[in-house]
């Protein structure tokens, strides 16, 4: 008898231009996600939630005051944040690009803890896997680095 | 009234066809805002690059690197911006703003045909331009086809008077004696094929030679469909969306969104006999897993779950494989305790369904039909093909938009809704369907989806919330669902046949404008319930891939329901997607998986299916020009071989073999109707090797390294996964490693040797790479170079371009012998980001090459060389069985 593991669930994969307020930023990290690659799209992200928050400018009306409001409104705006996610064996990968981000200067970085719920089924590991009936919940820990601009 | 500035030259709008000329400059100041003054300022703007002199990063002298990096890193952003800005600086008109799925070039000129946010912007341009307004229906029909046309529908028109006459006429007759006939319920035959139900009159003469799907109407205007004259297994099927861009669909099969398939052209076969025949009719047909039937197989057999598998058939006292199907039980109904005292009750019947695909299903049901038949009492068996329809959905918003448009209602009015009703009306907030157990079928009645149309976005559990996931996690590990006896509704043809006598439009849209404004109308008793089957696959056995719903319905359901599908709002935005035949195969193929027919050569249908394509890709390729198409006799495979290894444009396992190949040239006659072409399909000469047995036999290849090898013709369908990079397309061949040679080859005998190839594995594949004989590079840097020495070699190092395919120590392919396959789908695999391949091996060559490798110790059974069709460079790749 074997343990086959069922799917950990997680929402939709946001899309990058809404507010995080409707659906937060987050990347699931496996361990087979590439590391340069991850670090480029949390750049883009932090870079979405930057234009978000200073807003549209337009030509019509003078630049300076709309540029200086921008700045001012990215400063004290809400901090969106990026989130990674990582459990098991990926939580070795997230701490890795939380570290790397750390050395950044122009970000705050948080690590939390917390566990997810996951489903396994007990299978018949003959020569091809037949389900028994049996399954379990347990609980796995789930590493979540939160990457907002300074 | 004098004219406007800006209308001056628009005296008359259909006698000035061309544009305005380029306003002079005397003009200019009259008409300085429909001219763009600022567009050369904007232009300038947009393509200015900003950048930073590169002194600016030196400090005293000394180059401060962090600095140097921030200001080349602003400027390349800059260089950015600046593409983007002038590529929009550009489009200037409406329907180029548009994102690329939603550009068209068929009618682009018609307002009313591009997106409602831009129509007005696009209107006010086309004024400006003064373009030639069609009217359409002042449009004077031109050409033959459009008299022709003109013609028919005058026609159709003048029918369609005289009969809303001849049925005023009836209506005032049937007020006199006042009874109403329904027409009857239709026949279905048992034990012969039955067919598709008599379309409308006016469809009729579309449908002589195939069949359309429930929603073709709807698919028709949204999808490339199968040639009129070339259906696709008698069935007129969407190949692919005339959307332009693939990429949305392949994020909502896995990122956010949701793709639905009608599959209706999947074939059901109903089975209704006593419990023990219909178990000996499926061993018979190869569902002879012992699992099945004993205690852990009482789930499939009580209609919980459901079995897809492979069937088979016997021939000459041989197993052949016939094509993947689902088989699923109908559930037994609860005995009432008087019932199950008396003794004269008599054990009902058990029934099941199976769902093959239609181009296995002629096999599938002339062997049903013969093992069948052999039973006592025999088996009835049911072709249900136009009797129960079929949509597929897959992706993370699946299970939200099957919540939003199904509506579990009580079979009979006054009981409550049956758990498996409760137990979907739960489901929400799953974003996998692989997350319920594995195969979970439900089966329940909804109600009419009409009545709850335009479907609205539903509630959504918090995702913070862990107290209530955790619990939803309990629920779809303990599954309730197993305890109650799901509903055998879908099994009963009455009950399907009250199902598709569904209200009119008319009367459900006088029903919902009784209801208060924005509530759905009340349900009442007379509503129909369609009995519905739901059921989870999981597309690949990792555990990530999103699973995949199928939901089968009364034929004439799937319309109202895919309605209301196609229009639900996800949460993640947008609506559910649809897909064709081709968006299908692309999604299997981007899980890994093989797809039937298509994969699966060594198969009648997927044999059928080679022969198509390879017909298809020769007349391509015959239509080139001479110049420009590959000239197959003349491709160099080096070491003085010449020449495409078979057909180019085929997956040649006829040559492979040695099989004589069938003469391709006799024009075919088309006067034939489809099935009998069908049942004189020439024959298979290959056959299938299940994915388990191909297992099986790797597995033991230690232990019988000297047993007989397998016949030539058995075919094993593989993954295929670069090594390093390359992408395979379709045709390509597939070669083994070659032998290790015990004496050192002489160069004129052997083009390539194996530890050439060897040699491109790279060092992180965990095996060290043997050195290339035939490489020239530089060896590593000797430890006590002096400094200058050690520079030297180190640029020298950095500028070696990497092992190109073109360099004269690139390894040559091996000879034919060690051709194995061939590669039946490949392509960029999106979901990998690299070439990936699914193709096909003669199970016999495979073996030797595993077994040979075995015996000298090495552990490079799993790779093979896979070049494509007309190139002479061949890739390294390893392989999986799937």
């Amino acid at each position: 008898q074997k343990i086959c593991k069922r799917p950990l669930l997680h929402a939709p994969i946001a899309s990058p231009y809404t507010t995080s307020s409707i659906s937060p930023k987050t990347l699931y990290i496996s361990p087979s996600t590439p590391f340069a690659s991850t670090i480029k799209r949390v750049r883009t992200l932090l870079s979405h939630i930057e234009s978000r928050a200073s807003g549209p400018i337009s030509f019509s009306s003078k630049l300076g005051p709309q540029i200086t409001a921008g700045i001012k409104a990215r400063r004290d705006g809400s901090k969106e944040e990026v989130i990674l996610k990582g459990t098991g064996r990926a939580i070795e990968k997230v701490l890795g690009i939380a570290v790397y981000w750390q050395g950044q200067a122009d970000v705050v970085v948080r690590v939390r803890t917390g566990s997810v719920g996951a489903v396994d089924d007990v299978v018949e590991n003959g020569n091809d896997e037949v389900e028994t009936g049996e399954s379990r919940v347990r609980r796995t820990s789930c590493l979540e680095v939160g990457i907002s601009l300074r | 009234m004098a004219p406007k500035p800006g209308d001056a030259p628009r005296d008359g709008v259909n006698s000035k066809k061309r544009k305005d000329p380029p306003p002079s400059s005397n003009l200019k100041s009259s008409n300085t805002k429909q001219f763009h003054p600022n567009k050369r300022v904007k232009a300038y703007v947009a393509r200015n690059i900003s950048s930073q002199p590169a002194d600016a990063a030196l400090k005293n002298g000394e180059l401060d690197l962090p600095a140097f990096l921030k200001s080349r890193e602003f400027e390349i952003k800059a260089m950015e911006d600046a593409m983007v800005k002038t590529k929009k600086s550009l489009n200037l008109r409406a329907f180029q703003q548009m994102p690329r799925d939603l550009r068209r070039r068929t009618a682009s000129h018609n307002v009313k045909r591009v997106p409602k946010r831009i129509q007005k912007k696009h209107a006010h341009e086309l004024k400006q331009d003064n373009a030639p307004l069609v009217d359409r229906n002042k449009r004077k029909p031109n050409g033959s086809r459009g008299r022709i046309r003109a013609e028919t529908a005058k026609r159709l028109g003048i029918l369609a008077a005289k009969k809303k006459a001849e049925q005023k006429k009836e209506g005032n007759k049937k007020g006199e004696d006042g009874i109403q006939t329904r027409s009857p319920r239709p026949k279905i035959r048992m034990g012969k094929l039955n067919d598709p139900q008599k379309p409308k009159s006016k469809f009729r003469k579309r449908q002589v030679h195939k069949s359309w799907l429930p929603t073709h109407l709807w698919h028709a205007k949204r999808a490339t469909m199968t040639e009129p004259a070339k259906p696709l297994w008698r069935f007129a099927i969407p190949i692919t969306s005339t959307e332009k861009s693939y990429r949305p669909t392949h994020r909502a099969t896995g990122a956010r969104g949701a793709v639905a398939w009608d599959t209706s052209y999947l074939s059901t076969i109903g089975l209704e006999g006593t419990a023990k025949n219909a178990e000996k009719v499926l061993k018979a047909i190869g569902v002879v897993e012992p699992s099945l039937w004993e205690e852990r197989g009482q789930k499939w057999r009580d209609g919980k779950r459901t079995w897809s598998g492979w069937l088979s058939r016997e021939h000459k006292g041989q197993r052949i494989q016939i094509g993947p199907a689902i088989i699923m039980w109908c559930p037994a109904e609860a005995k009432s305790p008087e019932q199950a005292g008396s003794i004269s009750a008599k054990t009902p019947n058990s029934r099941l369904f199976i769902r093959v695909h239609p181009s296995a299903f002629l096999e599938t049901w002339t062997e049903l039909l013969r093992v069948s038949k052999q039973q006592r009492p025999m088996v009835l068996t049911i072709d249900l093909r136009f009797e129960i329809g079929s949509i597929q959905i897959t992706g993370p918003g699946s299970t939200e938009a099957l919540l939003g448009i199904l509506q579990p209602i009580s079979e009979d009015s006054g009981r409550p809704i049956s758990d498996h009703g409760q137990v979907f009306k739960s489901l929400a907030g799953v974003t996998n369907s692989s997350a319920l157990p594995l195969n979970a079928l439900l089966s329940f009645s909804v109600s009419d989806p009409r009545l709850r149309y335009p479907p609205q976005r539903i509630t959504l559990p918090d995702p913070q919330d862990q107290n209530a996931s955790f619990a939803q996690l309990q629920m779809l590990s303990s599954w309730p669902a197993d305890e109650s006896i799901p509903s055998p509704a879908l099994f009963d043809r009455d009950a399907r046949h009250k199902a598709t006598r569904l209200p009119s439009q008319k009367a459900i849209n006088r029903r919902k404008s009784l209801a208060k404004p924005g509530a759905y109308p009340d349900p009442v008793e007379t509503d129909p319930s369609i009995p519905i089957m739901l059921f989870t696959s999981r597309s690949t056995s990792a555990s990530s891939a999103q699973g995949v719903w199928t939901l089968m319905a009364p034929w004439k359901c799937i319309l109202p329901i895919w309605y209301g599908l196609m229009h639900f709002p996800l949460s993640t935005g947008n609506n559910p997607r649809f897909g064709g035949i081709q968006e299908l195969r692309q999604t299997h193929f981007e899980h890994g998986m093989p797809w039937f027919p298509a994969d699966y050569p060594s198969t009648a249908a997927g044999h059928a299916w080679e022969a198509e394509e390879m017909k298809k890709r020769e007349a391509a390729w015959s239509r080139r020009p001479k110049g420009k198409r590959v000239e197959w006799a003349t491709v160099d495979l080096g070491a003085k071989r010449k020449g495409e290894i078979g057909r180019g444009w085929a997956c040649d396992f006829e040559k492979l073999v040695g099989l004589p190949v069938e003469d391709m040239g006799k024009p075919e006659q088309e006067t034939e109707t489809d099935l009998k072409k069908l049942s004189q399909a020439p024959e298979c000469p290959f056959e299938q090797v299940s994915a388990a047995s191909l297992r099986a036999e790797l597995l033991a290849v230690d232990k019988k390294l000297d047993a007989p090898l397998p016949p030539i013709t058995h075919l094993a369908t593989i993954s295929l996964t670069p090594v390093t990079r390359g992408v395979a397309y379709p045709c390509a061949r597939i070669y083994r490693l070659p032998a290790e040679l015990s004496s050192p080859p002489s160069s004129e005998n052997s083009p390539t040797t194996r530890k050439e190839w060897l040699a491109l594995l790279p060092a992180y594949l965990g095996q060290k790479a043997p050195p290339n004989p035939k490489k020239s590079t530089i060896s590593r840097i000797p430890l006590d170079a002096p400094l200058p020495q050690r520079v030297r070699l180190l640029a020298q190092s950095l500028i070696q371009p990497p092992p190109s395919e073109n360099d004269e120590c690139y390894p040559l392919v091996p000879d034919e012998e060690d051709l194995i396959g061939f590669v039946t789908t490949g392509e960029f695999n999106l979901a990998e980001g690299k070439g990936r391949a699914i193709g096909s091996v003669i199970l016999a060559k495979v073996l030797e090459a595993v077994r040979r490798d075995g015996k000298c110790g090495g552990n490079f059974g799993r790779l093979c060389i896979v070049r494509n069709a007309g190139e002479r460079v061949g890739r390294l790749a390893t392989w999986t069985s799937v």
